[in-house]
């Protein structure tokens, strides 16, 4: 054991105080006090923990000083102020030889700890990967709370539809001419797959008396055989507003939010009519393009303006065909196609990428919007 | 359609507009503008060239060597025209110019140099094959640019109109939507009186879808080649030129919007016409040689003996235009929107003429339309009259329809000046009468859209200009209504599984038959009796299809650690909300220190993960379908409903059709229908003991076909409440444990809400524990 080395030794020899200097051996009584032997032997230690040891060995309770201390009332009483003195001397020697020990221990421990870089910082972290979703979904909820913030109420309906609720019931008869606009896929159990999401508002108009504002998001499906522009099965969002005195104005102020809120602040929205069978006056609706702010540029092939939805006032025969009074009543419907302005917001050139599931291509949408 | 400008202008005087103005004009007003397009822009550097002199090339005798004055210089330019004259004057591309892709540079022909290439009719797409050059009808200064001598640098309008607006399918439409716009009058070419003859052709209408059938009897024609300005027109409008008769009713067919034919009168068996409907079993080759079978309800033009031509939609091949054609019916007919539609549907023909009827067409001016065919059939094809115009039918007028002025300012929210309103109507053909607040209105017999007031209000805000309607906010009050539980669900479903490191998928709600083995056992399964091909034939019973082409798709580019869902409806007899995941590969492929392979236990952990975050306490079943590994399928139960399944995906098939050969596919899918949208409400007040909580380890060596599930309910059933959780903290296979045995490790976690358990409380439990769970066959592990 380390200790056996320790020239401290109580009671071997006898007590000879000779000099009060430090380094000097001290003797009361029976008891040794090798000071210099001490201080040699703390500088000597390696480890913090036999440092401790040593400490208590010296300085503790038990410690071969404090017995020392003890013993002082054995002397004669005209030696005991030097020796006292002596002592206290001793002590301080001793408790600063164990600070400085320690101190330059701990130094050492941290330069080897230094030396050591147990955690390459530059190395890639264990990474958890999150799931990126779907740039479609992101679109579809960054749209619905749009329409959510102003106040419209989310409704959803059958993909599975009857030609009822996809077309009669929206002013679009049988044999007219406007259902070369809708190539309809029909079904083995008699339904039809609805060509937008329209047949909702019917569904609700149906169940509800107004004021109503709704929105619908959902698939759609018409017989287009796909290509860079066209896909067999998109996505829609529609909305519609029933109230008293609604005007193309409040359609438009609605529009604005949306492309706003959508596309970008600096955005402008310009109407251009058109025709759905289901509303009159019906328009197609552009926003002004975000590179030349309508000045026209090669990204929006020179006219300024870009497409991107459908929208009108509700036709007066599609409000008596869920009983509602056109005399009384009047509203505004718009609908959106999710590609579209997907296509239009990150430049996407081919709309089929949207359905390859590339995990590269849906990784590269990750937190885009959500 | 296409308008070529030039023909417009004889309509509408725009001459101070650009071509791109009036597009604009158009686009604004409704009429969409596709693209303008200039027909002959694959002409390059063409100039008018006078002949100054011709012979003979030196080698050849089918050839000529001509000198051509272009204007600054002459070019030695070798045709193999041999009836070119001098003094004539060509249209010429001197080198340097070019045609289609080809570059015209001096070129030596048999010996010697030509410095350019003349333009014949075909080279100008007038004519089907040339033999001559083109020569410039009067005198031409040599060196202008040929095609502005020509009128072939007039630009054409593409236009795409929208299924409401038959009466802009022509030139006149156009011309009257422009003179509307710019409040200028709609110019209609004079046609001369005709001198109707006494012969009469008898024109009787059997079914009222004809509604009303002008004749004409010509004679004397002569079939040849329709004039240059004729043939440059119809080019402009993408249709080919045949000869001047078939031409001219083209002609006049793209200037009025109205569908015309001319039949070849000599082929007739009888000498009249009556429409009828067609009779059970009747055929009729048509002019594109097609037979076609006739149903009832197919309305015929017959000679009064047999069909001559499939009313509205194609004449018939035998009553053609032929070049010994001499004596030819004029018809002028108005025939039934939705019968023309129901007859070119069913046979899928769609013509010029069909469409147009499908979209109504004016029956107020037949008798103007058949003079004006007539006239320019005197004038370009040398015909007589030989009859008087027959005229049977009628036309009704529409009635009036009274138009509100605060209704249009509120439909518009707007106030339109009052003086706008019947200046706009009536530039686009309206009467107007003034009466009480508004007018009544009678629309133009070319309006067939016109019905009611709302129609009105559109007319005069498409005119009047929507950029002059200021944007108001809509005062749409708050509503209480929830979300749909789909759109929660959905959305919740989203945000647990990409946090738990799955990418969404949006796949199409159609597959192929094929991409699912056995896929037939009680499913309500929903066919397309339509569809684009047999890969896109089947309603989606299942998600999870849609994510195996998902995975293959990915693991043919490498990409071999996949985790996907996707969340959507399913279709067999009704809708229903499905989420569908999959994965392979590694278990976190961007973690290096984590080097898992996806195996059953983590798939079905990150299953039970999701079910928990909604609420639901699952139970897994030994369960078998055809499209998982038969060794490891499950059901899950939640309270006793069967909503869905997870496993190991047949690897056979899934090398076979997916072209996946290594790893497993874990497939799981859910019926969100059956979950909750949030968790449990009932949870109650939760508490918990104040007590320390005392943790025992037991490992036991079990049989391996011993479940763990009645391992568990065994501790379970035998510990008394201070059993608070049992967890399974290690399985262990291989040294030390038998053939056939496994080792598990269970965590048994001890609480009393009354006090502190004492040591030998709980070892006294670990005892019974021990014992119940070795009656199952099961072993303690020595320590
Ligand atoms: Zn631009």
């Amino acid at each position: 054991m380390e200790s056996a080395k320790l020239a401290f030794k109580v009671g071997r020899k006898s007590a000879k105080i000779e000099q009060v200097n430090g380094g000097v051996p001290v003797s009361i009584g029976m008891t040794d006090l090798d000071v210099q032997n001490i201080i040699d032997q703390i500088k000597q230690v390696s480890d913090i923990n036999e440092l401790q040891e040593l400490k208590a060995r010296f300085l503790g309770r038990q410690g071969a000083l404090t017995t020392a201390m003890k013993k002082i009332r054995e002397v004669s009483p005209d030696r005991r102020k030097d020796l006292g003195k002596t002592l206290n001397l001793y002590k301080q020697s001793i408790e600063d030889a164990l600070d400085e020990q320690r101190r330059k221990l701990l130094e050492e421990q941290r330069k080897r700890r230094e030396a050591f870089r147990r955690y390459d910082i530059t190395m890639p972290g264990a990474s958890r990967e999150i799931g990126a979703l779907h740039i479609i979904s992101q679109v579809q909820e960054e749209v619905q709370e749009i329409f959510l913030s102003m106040g419209f109420e989310l409704a959803v309906g059958p993909e599975m539809e009857t030609a009822y609720y996809n077309f009669e019931a929206l002013n679009t008869p049988e044999w007219h001419p406007s259902r070369d606009m809708h190539d309809t896929f029909y079904l083995s159990n008699g339904m039809l797959l609805r060509t937008h999401t329209s047949p909702v508002q019917i569904r609700v108009m149906e169940e509800r008396k107004p004021p109503l504002a709704i929105f619908s998001p959902g698939r759609c499906y018409r017989k287009d055989t796909p290509d860079a522009t066209h896909l067999p099965m998109f996505y829609q969002i529609e909305a519609l507003y029933v109230d008293k005195n609604v005007s193309v104005a409040h359609l438009k102020g609605t529009l604005e939010v949306l492309a706003k809120r959508l596309f970008g602040q600096d955005r402008e929205i310009r109407l251009r009519p058109s025709y759905f069978p289901f509303t009159e006056p019906s328009f197609e609706v552009y926003v002004s393009c975000g590179i030349c702010h309508s000045s026209g540029c090669r990204s929006c092939g020179g006219t300024g303006w870009l497409e991107i939805l459908g929208a009108g006032m509700v036709h007066p025969n599609v409000f008596r065909s869920v009983g509602y009074d056109p005399g009384e009543w009047s509203g505004f419907a718009l609908g959106m196609g999710l590609e579209r302005t997907i296509m239009l917001k990150y430049d996407l050139e081919d709309i089929r990428e949207l359905m390859r599931n590339d995990r590269r291509f849906i990784k590269a949408f990750r937190g885009v919007v959500l | 359609m296409r308008i070529p400008t030039g023909w417009l202008k004889e309509f509408v005087d725009v001459s101070s507009k650009t071509t791109q103005s009036i597009a604009d004009a158009l686009s604004m007003s409704g009429t969409e503008v596709n693209s303008i397009m200039f027909p002959w822009e694959y002409i390059h550097g063409a100039v008018s060239g006078k002949i100054v002199e011709i012979n003979d090339h030196p080698h050849s005798e089918e050839l000529r060597t001509t000198r051509v004055d272009v204007g600054d210089t002459a070019l030695q330019i070798v045709t193999s025209d041999l009836t070119v004259r001098e003094g004539e004057t060509v249209a010429v591309i001197p080198s340097g110019g070019s045609y289609e892709d080809l570059d015209i540079r001096d070129r030596d022909i048999r010996g010697v140099n030509s410095e350019g290439m003349y333009l014949s009719l075909e080279e100008l797409r007038l004519e089907e094959d040339s033999t001559r050059v083109f020569r410039f009808d009067g005198e031409v200064e040599p060196g202008l640019d040929a095609k502005e001598q020509l009128g072939f640098d007039e630009a054409v309008i593409e236009v795409e109109l929208t299924p409401n607006r038959g009466d802009c399918l022509s030139i006149k439409g156009i011309a009257r939507e422009l003179a509307a716009f710019y409040g200028t009058r709609l110019r209609v070419p004079d046609v001369p009186q005709i001198d109707e003859e006494e012969r009469s052709v008898g024109v009787k209408i059997e079914d009222k879808a004809c509604y009303r059938y002008t004749a004409l009897l010509l004679e004397s024609v002569e079939v040849g080649p329709s004039p240059l300005w004729m043939r440059k027109r119809l080019v402009e409008a993408g249709l080919r030129p045949r000869n001047n008769v078939i031409d001219i009713t083209n002609y006049v067919m793209l200037e009025t919007g109205h569908p015309v034919h001319a039949f070849d009168f000599g082929r007739f068996r009888s000498n009249s016409i009556l429409v009828r409907t067609a009779r059970e079993n009747e055929t009729l080759q048509l002019l594109d040689k097609r037979q076609v079978s006739l149903e009832e309800g197919d309305l015929l033009i017959t000679d009064g003996t047999e069909p001559v031509a499939l009313a509205g939609v194609m004449g018939g091949l035998k009553s053609g235009i032929y070049e010994d054609t001499s004596s030819i019916l004029l018809e002028v007919a108005v025939f039934d929107p939705v019968t023309i539609r129901r007859t070119s549907r069913r046979l899928g023909i769609k013509t010029d003429s069909s469409y147009r009827f499908e979209r109504g067409v004016d029956a107020s001016d037949s008798v103007y339309v058949i003079e004006r065919l007539a006239d320019l059939m005197i004038k370009h094809a040398g015909a007589k009259v030989a009859s008087k115009i027959e005229d049977a039918g009628h036309f009704e007028e529409a009635e009036p329809i009274h138009l509100r002025k605060w209704y249009v300012d509120s439909v518009l929210g707007t106030v339109v000046p009052i003086k706008k309103i019947p200046q706009i109507l009536d530039a686009l053909g309206f009467e107007l009468e003034e009466r009480g607040d508004g007018w009544q209105v009678k629309s133009p017999p070319y309006r067939h859209d016109i019905e009611q007031e709302i129609d009105l209000v559109e007319e005069v805000g498409r005119v009047f200009g929507y950029d002059r309607v200021a944007a108001k906010p809509p005062r749409i009050l708050p509503i209480a209504a929830d979300l749909p539980e789909e759109v929660l669900k959905t959305r919740r479903t989203r945000r647990f599984l990409t946090a738990l490191g799955y990418d969404e998928a949006a796949n199409y709600s159609f597959i192929s038959p094929d991409s699912i083995p056995g896929l037939d056992q009680g499913e309500e399964l929903v066919q397309l009796k339509n569809p684009i091909s047999i890969d896109m034939s089947l309603m989606r019973p299942y998600v999870f299809a849609g994510l195996l082409g998902v995975a293959s798709y990915n693991y043919r580019r490498q990409n071999k650690d996949i985790r996907v869902f996707e969340v959507g409806r399913t279709f067999t007899g009704k809708e229903e909300l499905h989420l569908a995941m999959l994965a392979t590969g590694r278990e976190n492929p961007s973690d290096f220190s984590d080097k898992r392979e996806t195996t059953f236990y983590t798939f079905k952990g990150a299953v039970e993960a999701f079910l928990d975050f909604f609420g639901a306490s699952p139970e897994f079943v030994q369960y078998e379908l055809p499209w998982l590994e038969k060794s490891c399928a499950a059901a899950i139960h939640v309270e006793g409903n069967n909503i869905g399944f997870l496993g190991t995906f047949d690897k056979d098939f899934a090398e076979h059709s997916y072209d996946i050969k290594t790893g497993e596919l874990f497939i799981a899918e859910i019926r969100l229908d059956d979950l909750s949208v949030n968790r449990r409400s009932d949870i109650g007040k939760v508490s918990f003991s104040p007590f320390p909580r005392i943790f025992r380890d037991l490992s036991f060596i079990v049989p391996s076909d011993i479940y763990y599930e009645d391992l568990e309910r065994s501790i379970r059933e035998c510990a008394p409440e201070v059993l608070a959780e049992v967890t399974v903290t290690d399985v262990y296979r291989g040294k030390g444990i038998p053939d056939g045995h496994k080792s598990i490790t269970f965590t048994l976690v001890f609480e009393s809400f009354t006090g502190t358990l004492k040591d030998e409380e709980v070892s006294r439990v670990v005892e019974d524990v021990v014992s119940c769970v070795e009656k199952l066959g099961a072993r303690l592990r020595d320590s």
